[in-house]
């Protein structure tokens, strides 16, 4: 957003950017060594959902992506609206490059139907109990380990970014690491 | 395949425009005023270093003077944690750092944002808004503020104040002036400084009159962003629509307290008869609600 959309009150929100998804898969090797954890086999889009009838009609395109993906690649979807308005488009499989395949294409999909601005986040499960969180608005990946009550191990989060920094791309501003409370992965 | 609906979504063109002539006015009247100044000789160096105190403390510590005058106290994640997550998803969708979240204790229903600069931006809501508000019309109204501090509307409505005030500061000070000035230049000292009086009241009137204009485009934007954040203007419209009602019913006295405080506020807490449209800060709500409806129809195209 430049000077001049600020100056004349022109709200942009930037296009999602799926492109830096792979780097994940690149990635996850050394992920999977060095932090000493594993891919949980979940991982899900978030999405806003919007107030027109082109976004109901979208349901089908991706239970369409995702059955004809479901005969090469075993890997499942269904959806699960939260309470604040957002669907989670949640993808279940048991090999982490189906289900980052899975959930590109849909992303993929979703911004071709011109719903790449209500194009929030991608999460993906580790364990023990921490996520990686890919932020479609800044390109970059970040880590998030929630506990009881809405408090974040940031501790561990930060330990868990510097391992990473050399295998994809971190969210450098930490004030940028939004919280994803409640996640049902 | 679903279609792509860009039509209602990004900036709508005949605003920017209408904003944009606002401030060239704005822009030409300043530099008018500063040329009359100049003309009638005002001893300069203190009139600035005065002026440059005020700017300075006006935009740098206006954010917490609010936040202290009217009551209001910052609440941490953990005590407003649903509050934060809502903020938290719509920061993240507007690509903006996590503003601090302040209630203040009122049973009025409104909200509103200080803070020149995203990174340092705060969102007040008073009690009222919390209690009385559905979550998804709580959100919508949270939309709207993230939306001014993305377009950095306090800096922008704060700047754009700032020769007004000026202007205002004159014409309060005018008899300081006028012995200043009568001790410096003698009899001539004395017609300068009368013209310099009517210019800084003509200014500070026009002024009023467009700042208030350029406030009521941001609050449309503010409203747009809201209803692009949250994917549903119907939320901000039938938000805006509760708020005015329970407005209508909260005492006087409060909301005279108020009245101050309104540039920043989501709703202005004046009743409805009390001002002319062209001089509040917030277009009328059968406007707003209009825009909101227009945006709806739009979405569906």
């Amino acid at each position: 957003m430049g000077f001049f959309d600020a100056l004349f009150g022109r709200t942009k929100i930037p296009e999602g950017k799926t492109d830096q998804l792979f780097a994940l898969s690149t990635a996850l090797l050394d992920l999977e060594t060095r932090l000493d954890s594993t891919f949980a086999g979940q991982a899900a889009i978030i999405l806003r959902t919007v107030d027109n009838s082109g976004y109901e009609s979208l349901e089908k395109d991706v239970q369409q992506i995702l059955t004809l993906g479901g005969k090469d690649m075993p890997v499942t979807a269904h959806h699960v609206d939260d309470q604040q308005g957002y669907r989670w488009i949640v993808f279940e499989g048991k090999d982490p490059e189906d289900v980052i395949n899975a959930l590109h294409l849909t992303a993929d999909m979703l911004k071709q139907a011109g719903y790449g601005d209500s194009l929030l986040a991608a999460m993906f499960a580790f364990t023990p109990s921490w996520y990686l969180i890919y932020t479609y608005r800044r390109a970059a990946f970040y880590p998030f380990v929630p506990q009881l009550s809405h408090r974040r191990d940031q501790a561990r989060e930060f330990r868990i970014a510097q391992t990473l920094k050399p295998f994809m791309p971190i969210e450098k501003d930490p004030e940028r690491w939004y919280a994803l409370w409640d996640p049902p992965l | 395949m679903a279609k792509k609906t860009a039509a209602w979504y990004g900036h709508d063109f005949g605003l920017s425009f209408r904003m944009f002539i606002t401030m060239m006015l704005l822009a030409a009247l300043y530099l008018a005023f500063i040329v009359v100044l100049w003309d009638a000789g005002v001893a300069l160096p203190l009139l600035i270093l005065i002026i440059m105190a005020l700017a300075f403390s006006q935009y740098f510590f206006s954010d917490s003077l609010v936040l202290l005058t009217t009551g209001s106290r910052i609440v941490t994640p953990q005590q407003a944690p649903k509050l934060y997550a809502m903020v938290e998803r719509l920061a993240q969708l507007a690509d903006i750092p996590v503003p601090k979240i302040a209630v203040m204790p009122t049973r009025m229903p409104n909200a509103f944002t200080t803070g020149h600069s995203p990174k340092k931006a705060t969102i007040t809501v008073t009690q009222g808004l919390l209690d009385q508000l559905p979550e998804q019309e709580l959100e919508a109204v949270l939309a709207h503020e993230l939306t001014h501090i993305k377009n950095h509307d306090v800096a922008v409505i704060t700047i754009a104040s700032f020769f007004a005030m000026i202007a205002a500061f004159i014409v309060q000070q005018f008899f300081f002036f006028g012995f200043m000035a009568e001790e410096d230049r003698g009899r001539r000292g004395g017609q300068a400084i009368m013209v310099v009086w009517l210019v800084s009241v003509l200014v500070w009137a026009i002024s009023y009159v467009l700042i208030r204009t350029l406030s009521r485009y941001r609050e449309y934007a503010a409203d747009r962003g809201s209803a692009i954040l949250t994917g549903h203007p119907g939320y901000l419209a039938s938000a805006l629509q509760r708020i005015n009602a329970n407005m209508a019913r909260t005492p006087q006295r409060d909301l005279r307290q108020a009245e101050n405080f309104n540039a920043f506020f989501i709703f202005p807490a004046i009743r409805k008869d009390s001002l002319m449209e062209i001089f509040s800060t917030h277009p009328s709500l059968p406007h707003r609600i209009a825009y909101l409806q227009k945006m709806q129809e739009d979405m569906e195209k």
